[in-house]
């Protein structure tokens, strides 16, 4: 498994080796592909572009969509852009975060959910809405994604 | 691919397609974008597609997938050509209709019309839909014609044509002067005229200089450029290389945010087909310019659509603004000469070249030209993507295209602009919007986000949103906006939860107005706005929260009381199941109460409370209504029951005169007391009390439950036996019983003091398998499962018809 994550790494930084600018972009296809950043890929893409860890981490921790611990399986985002926010978002999130027992922002322990809140997923026609694992969900009740949530616990062991 | 060498090769391949295509083929266009999606379209696409083949008609109807015609909220959205027939809000088991009725007979399927709700009438046509009927889509019209992943659609409708136009008819300069001429505005917030700023990149020194198109769309609320990306990629994409073309650039790049992943799949692919089709690369269409394009994706952060800052991280540096002493035209991307525009602003470009600089003047005001696409959302009948003639009035926008408020709740004002606008209040939304006329007003036009905000909507809370969103958004460079944020955040933190001082108001606007004068960029300059426009238009929302402790919109929750209110409340018992904190007293049947010492205002009651009933309350500034006393909350509602009496259900007992006539002709009654007797309270005695009476009266013997024995016999009243409810039942339907007495079978058993669903189980159960025995309900709630019941009945009128009973024996003896 790690020797795996570890040939998946170096593969994606080479692709990047001598490119201008290419860090973000390049700590965002480990996202993509990891699901987070872990401190191995940080040190091997400084070795590898000559870029200093602490600007490595600077970057990583300035942007929402990158992170240095671990993610669960199922990404839940909840919106709370204003279109949302004016619609409830706020009790869309409280029931998120008492269904999974985790506030914004955590990982539940058993990594099975990350729970995230988000300025603005583009539906805010549909407010409020939740993207969960990349589909999204418009015009969100309480009861709506406590069933959603509820359905992808039980999914799978 | 044949790579296009001239601009009559690409007439020819626009011919060469228009000649392929059978005018009067059926093609069902579906709006596959991501508000669509969210509501289901791929499922309707699935279904549709099989659907077809299984009735063999996969080569005689094309699908199209296409991309957001802005009416999101009723999506999925479907189109039928040739006939032009819009479906909204399709689901994926209407398909079958869709394509027996309209694709094979022609005829339409009504029920998937749009309704318009406020006249009723459905339109099978987009000008008919009121949404429609007031816009004027320059930009947004061909989104439901092309496929956005094939170029060939685009190019059918004359796509590539001002891109040629401008290659080989025009010099840049040209380009350049009648950009300059239409008076267009950069779309992404400021306005700053966008000819002017080309003319600056084009005389800078520096090589090479580069185009970038800028989505970043970070305003909560807008998603105009990711309609216009996900839709029509290749009239950014011809924009961008038009403007190329005019600056002397020869690299581009597309930066679009990370939660955009649809815009970012179809703007890749636009890019291969282009280039595919030498519209882009080395040697654009045979003219000699070259021209390459890189799309970057954001990783989330607000502050990256700020110029200066989204061109950092481009380079692969944190996404911060830095100083503007030279202007990015002239030292942006790597220190380099570089145009920035926004979507909107790059797909305008293409119609300008066309149709040339007088006709897109002809639209909009004396300083703001042309059509704007603005997100309308928030609480509005119609919600989503819309585009206007610059000049029309934010009243128009609102009633006419947006079918005004949502459940008849009043209009309080609507945000415009994203975090950096502002809110304009009621008063002031017949001023006719453009740039200038916005900004006169506190707000701006930013990314043409507006919400739309009711009387449920507290302008502090809004405001503190804002600010606590900025916050969050803010780079840290600066300490303006670092440091003021955060402090206008506590000042509002401390005002929503009833801690705000006189003193809070004066500071927030010392604040604002030193993140105007000091920040260092757009974000920071600009976040003042929501402060100051809710302060300018909404102070006496602040005073009520300050000095009175109260919200007067009901939202901010630390300033609430939740309440229920008794004479509403049907003992449903939904708000209790629903409170995490054991906060709310309460059993079936009995009006419910909430303990506010557990309270902690999370809402869910409130929620959980059918609207029908609408029983849970807010209040705020003011503590709630005494609670009643725990014995008097037993309903005074009549009751009714969802169960299915079958054939036989009991006859209804008109008045107490019919209920002793029953009685009377009975030889042998019991009379069968239930649980709740002693609990009951009517008028001033107890249940009990008019129970023994009537026995006393009647001479008719008592069984009853066990637990009411006492009751009785504290009354100096000794019931003939005792048994458990269910025990009572099966002596009853026991034919070989004799009797409380011994004397024989009861022939009938009057029925009082029971829990509902006790007695409906006993009486249910008496009238399959006591045959014989004649049951009489006397408890106010209608029982089903009787032979005779009392109907439902207010607790006045219940101690009527016990007393009346009981008044006829005492006349007519028995």
């Amino acid at each position: 498994m790690l020797s795996e994550k570890t040939y998946k790494i170096d593969e994606i930084i080479d692709k990047y080796v001598g490119k201008e600018g290419a860090l973000i972009q390049l700590l965002l296809e480990i996202q993509r592909s990891l699901n987070w950043i872990p401190r191995e890929a940080v040190q091997k893409i400084s070795e590898k572009l000559k870029i200093p860890v602490s600007e490595i981490h600077r970057v990583a921790s300035f942007y929402t969509a990158m992170s240095l611990v671990p993610r669960g399986k199922h990404l839940v985002r909840v919106c709370t852009g204003t279109a949302c926010y004016v619609r409830g978002a706020s009790r869309i999130l409280d029931a998120a975060e008492q269904t999974l027992g985790i506030k914004a922002g955590e990982t539940s322990e058993d990594l099975k959910f990350t729970l995230e809140k988000v300025n603005c997923l583009g539906c805010c026609a549909l407010g409020p809405v939740a993207e969960i694992n990349g589909k999204y969900h418009g015009l969100l009740t309480r009861k709506k994604l406590e069933d959603i949530l509820n359905r992808k616990r039980d999914e799978s062991p | 691919m044949k790579k296009l060498n001239s601009p009559e090769d690409l007439e020819n391949l626009r011919r060469e397609i228009l000649a392929k295509r059978d005018p009067n083929k059926t093609v069902v266009a579906v709006c596959i974008s991501t508000g669509c999606q969210a509501l289901g379209a791929q499922e309707v696409l699935e279904a549709l597609e099989n659907e077809l083949k299984k009735r063999g008609l996969e080569n005689k109807v094309d699908i199209r997938c296409t991309g957001c015609l802005g009416f999101c909220e009723q999506g999925p959205r479907l189109v039928i050509y040739p006939q032009e027939i819009y479906y909204f809000k399709v689901k994926p088991e209407d398909v079958p209709l869709i394509v027996s009725k309209t694709i094979i007979k022609n005829e339409i399927a009504e029920n998937l019309l749009y309704v318009d709700p406020v006249t009723g009438k459905t339109a099978k046509h987009l000008y008919e839909v009121p949404f429609y009927k007031y816009q004027t889509r320059l930009l947004l019209e061909n989104n439901a014609k092309v496929d956005p992943t094939k170029i060939e659609d685009y190019i059918a409708l004359g796509g590539y044509t001002a891109l040629a136009k401008a290659l080989f008819n025009m010099t840049p300069e040209q380009v350049l002067e009648e950009v300059k001429k239409s008076n267009l505005r950069g779309r992404g917030g400021g306005g700053f005229p966008t000819g002017r700023k080309w003319e600056t990149t084009r005389n800078a020194l520096g090589e090479p200089k580069y185009v970038i198109v800028n989505c970043d769309e970070g305003d909560p609320g807008v998603f105009a450029n990711r309609a216009l990306m996900e839709g029509n990629p290749h009239s950014i994409l011809e924009g961008l290389i038009i403007g190329a073309y005019s600056v002397g650039a020869s690299q581009g790049y597309i930066y679009v945010r990370e939660e955009y992943p649809l815009a970012v799949k179809h703007m890749q692919m636009a890019i291969e087909q282009a280039e595919a089709y030498g519209l882009l690369g080395e040697n654009v269409l045979g003219s000699g310019f070259s021209f390459k394009v890189k799309i970057h994706r954001g990783a989330g952060a607000f502050v990256s659509g700020e110029s200066t800052a989204l061109m950092s991280a481009i380079e692969g540096k944190v996404g911060e603004p830095r100083p503007k002493y030279i202007h990015s035209a002239v030292k942006g991307l790597w220190e380099k000469p570089t145009v920035l525009n926004n979507v909107e602003t790059w797909a305008f470009v293409p119609l300008i070249v066309k149709n040339g600089a007088e006709w897109f003047k002809t639209l909009g005001t004396e300083r703001s030209k042309g059509t704007k696409i603005f997100t309308l959302a928030g609480k509005v009948n119609n919600t989503g993507l819309i585009e206007v003639p610059m000049g029309i009035t934010l009243w128009d926008i609102i009633f006419k295209i947006g079918g005004g408020i949502r459940g008849n709740q009043k209009l309080k004002g609507a945000q415009v602009g994203g975090p950096s606008g502002g809110i304009i209040p009621k008063q002031h939304l017949d001023t006719p919007i453009d740039f200038d006329e916005l900004v006169n007003l506190g707000a701006m036009m930013g990314s043409g986000g507006i919400i739309v905000m009711d009387n449920n909507t507290c302008m502090v809370d809004v405001a503190r949103f804002f600010v606590d969103f900025l916050c969050g958004e803010s780079c840290g460079k600066c300490v303006p906006c670092r440091e003021g944020l955060k402090q206008a955040r506590k000042i509002l933190d401390d005002i929503v939860a009833g801690r705000g001082k006189s003193s809070d108001i004066e500071e927030l606007q010392e604040i604002a107005e030193a993140l105007s004068d000091a920040a260092l960029c757009a974000l920071g300059q600009t976040a003042a706005n929501p402060l100051l426009t809710t302060l300018r238009y909404f102070r006496e929302e602040y005073d009520a929260h300050i000095y009175e402790k109260k919200c007067p919109a009901l939202v901010c929750k630390e300033l609430l009381t939740f309440y229920i209110d008794p004479e509403k409340c049907t003992g449903c018992h939904f708000c209790f199941r629903s409170c995490n904190d054991q906060a709310i007293e309460g059993k079936i049947d009995k009006i419910h109460v909430i303990a506010q010492s557990k309270c902690t205002k999370c809402g869910q009651c409130f929620d959980a409370c059918p609207p029908e009933y609408g029983a849970v309350q807010k209040t705020s500034g003011e503590p709630a209504p005494p609670t009643l006393p725990e014995d008097h909350r037993w309903l005074k509602k009549p009751w009714q029951t969802a169960e299915v009496a079958g054939p036989q259900k009991a006859v209804v007992i008109v008045n107490s005169k019919t209920a002793a006539d029953i009685i009377k002709k009975s030889n042998r009654p019991v009379l069968v007391v239930g649980s709740k007797a002693a609990e009951i309270n009517l008028e001033d005695k107890n249940l009990i009390d008019y129970i023994v009476e009537f026995a006393c009266e009647t001479n008719i013997p008592i069984i009853a439950v066990s637990s009411v024995a006492g009751e009785f016999i504290k009354r100096g009243y000794k019931p003939s036996m005792w048994l458990s409810a269910m025990e009572i039942g099966s002596r009853l339907v026991d034919k070989s019983w004799m009797g409380v007495d011994g004397g024989g079978p009861h022939d009938m058993a009057l029925f009082v003091g029971f829990p509902y669903y006790v007695g409906a189980e006993l009486l249910s159960a008496l009238k399959h398998y006591a045959q014989g025995l004649t049951t009489v309900n006397l408890d106010n709630m209608y029982h089903t499962h009787a032979k005779w019941s009392l109907p439902n009945l207010g607790l006045e009128e219940w101690v009527n018809y016990l007393t009346g009973i009981t008044l006829q024996f005492k006349n007519g003896g028995k």
